[in-house]
């Protein structure tokens, strides 16, 4: 196991219109992310309108409690002087 | 003894929805076409490989498709099998129907593409793995996310998408048995809403019920049949077994591994092909494999489709029956069949003139397997 830092950028996204699922009901976003070491995976970007995601967007983890697991999300990164630190937990991948 | 595969014969059934057909029921019905359509008769057929769609799946319990189709048809083959490759598999099964002529195995081999997606609702909004969790649902989203990169890396717009659907419903316009035969405009297309942003109702294949099927043979047999035959010019697969986390799995096709080579090995270039069948399961699929193809430069797919460039009247029309997007979900098989109708001269009101070479892909899975076929007479 190796720890990465939890931030990354938007390597593409999408914008589900339709709801396919219940649990999870449109509009949202399903998006590629590319973590800083490289690693790519599908997440979502939350907390943030639809409308400025973009490929390039700085984006950092955090971890929301779906049906008894957590999953880690994305949200823009907030740029302030202080170190970045996770709010709710780690991601070890 | 010349054992050269060749297309023989071709039939389809209705496509739509057909709440009141089995899959298999259908099948039976283009098969019985195809044969008619060869002119030669069921006692003659001696092997059977079969595309079953998505919906049908491969598997009854533990009754393969092959066999349960083939007890249908009264068949005791020589040669059989069932793919599965998603969208790759009709062309697939067209390969592996040339690979058992040549290799004797068998003399006249039914290749049939069916399934009845519409009666088994929701089967082609599967969630894909662990990234289900993220909401990522059907085929929509991951080639939204590619086409959401080729916006990106090349500035391809919204409307070459629309191009793209435009051209589809402008060839379907000229196929009685298309499903969607009225013209679609730009204006029409920018209205229209989103399913999975970039990607509209357009942009998207349609559903269908039904089944079709081709007759391979050899040279020894071209005596006996009503039709002239269509040859095998070439074909081959590439497939990308990578994930979504692999770098660069949104940004290229398999097919430009298979197809340059495939062209290559026949000693065409794609300037010579005549007659161009690409798998459109979603637009931005077009667009990459016109890039992958060489018919258009890489990134330049979006302006070559603009101002009707692949339409009837364009220069190089692509999917003259109306496509995945237009004529119906055929699998795969109705590309197949309509390359071989252009290829005869029984295209009638779409007919390309003088059409004596055609390339027929498949395209599946997760933008994972890719099929390659060109034809010619």
């Amino acid at each position: 196991m190796k720890s990465v830092s939890g931030q990354g950028e938007v390597f593409s996204f999408v914008i589900y219109h339709r709801t396919y699922h219940p649990a999870i009901p449109a509009p949202y976003v399903v998006a590629s992310i590319k973590l800083d070491n490289g690693v790519l995976l599908i997440s979502n970007i939350i907390d943030c309108e639809p409308e400025i995601v973009h490929i390039g967007m700085q984006v950092q983890v955090v971890f929301e409690q779906k049906s008894g697991i957590k999953l880690p999300m994305f949200t823009p990164t907030v740029h302030t002087n202080k170190p970045f630190q996770l709010k709710r937990g780690n991601i070890s991948a | 003894m010349n054992r050269e595969a060749l297309i023989a014969g071709v039939g389809h059934s209705p496509f739509g929805k057909l709440s009141d057909r089995t899959a298999l029921d259908l099948e039976v019905e283009a098969a019985t076409r195809a044969i008619e359509d060869a002119g030669l008769s069921p006692q003659d057929v001696d092997g059977l490989v079969t595309d079953p769609g998505p919906a049908q799946g491969i598997l009854n319990g533990i009754t393969p498709h092959y066999l349960a189709l083939g007890q249908m048809l009264g068949l005791n083959p020589r040669y059989t099998g069932s793919e599965i490759l998603g969208g790759a598999g009709s062309v697939a099964i067209i390969q592996r129907a040339v690979m058992a002529i040549e290799a004797g195995l068998c003399s006249v081999c039914l290749c049939v593409y069916g399934d009845a997606p519409l009666s088994a609702k929701g089967s082609f909004d599967y969630a894909r793995g662990d990234e289900a969790a993220f909401g990522l649902f059907g085929a929509a989203g991951l080639h939204a996310l590619a086409a959401k990169r080729h916006m990106h890396l090349w500035d391809t717009t919204g409307d070459q998408f629309g191009e793209v659907a435009i051209a589809a419903r402008a060839h379907a316009a000229l196929n009685p048995n298309a499903q969607l035969q009225q013209p679609l405009t730009i204006n029409e297309y920018r209205e229209a809403r989103y399913i999975v942003e970039p990607l509209k109702k357009a942009d998207c294949c349609l559903i269908s019920d039904g089944a079709a099927a081709v007759i391979v043979t050899s040279a020894d047999r071209a005596a006996d049949l009503l039709k002239p035959h269509t040859r095998i010019l070439g074909y081959g697969q590439a497939h990308d077994f990578g994930t979504y986390s692999s770098p660069d799995h949104f940004d290229s096709l398999p097919a430009a591994r298979c197809g340059p080579e495939v062209l290559e090995k026949t000693g065409l270039a794609p300037s010579d092909i005549d007659v161009v069948q690409l798998y459109d399961c979603f637009t931005i699929v077009v667009l990459m494999q016109l890039e992958a193809y060489g018919f258009c430069a890489v990134g330049e797919a979006g302006p070559f489709v603009e101002g009707g460039n692949i339409g009837p009247q364009g220069s190089l029309p692509v999917n003259t029956s109306g496509g995945l997007l237009a004529e119906a979900y055929g699998g795969g098989m109705l590309h197949v069949i309509e390359a071989v109708r252009q290829l005869r001269g029984e295209a009638e009101d779409r007919q390309i003139r003088g059409a004596e070479t055609a390339l027929v892909s498949g395209h599946g899975l997760g933008m994972n397997t890719h099929t390659t076929l060109v034809l010619g007479v």
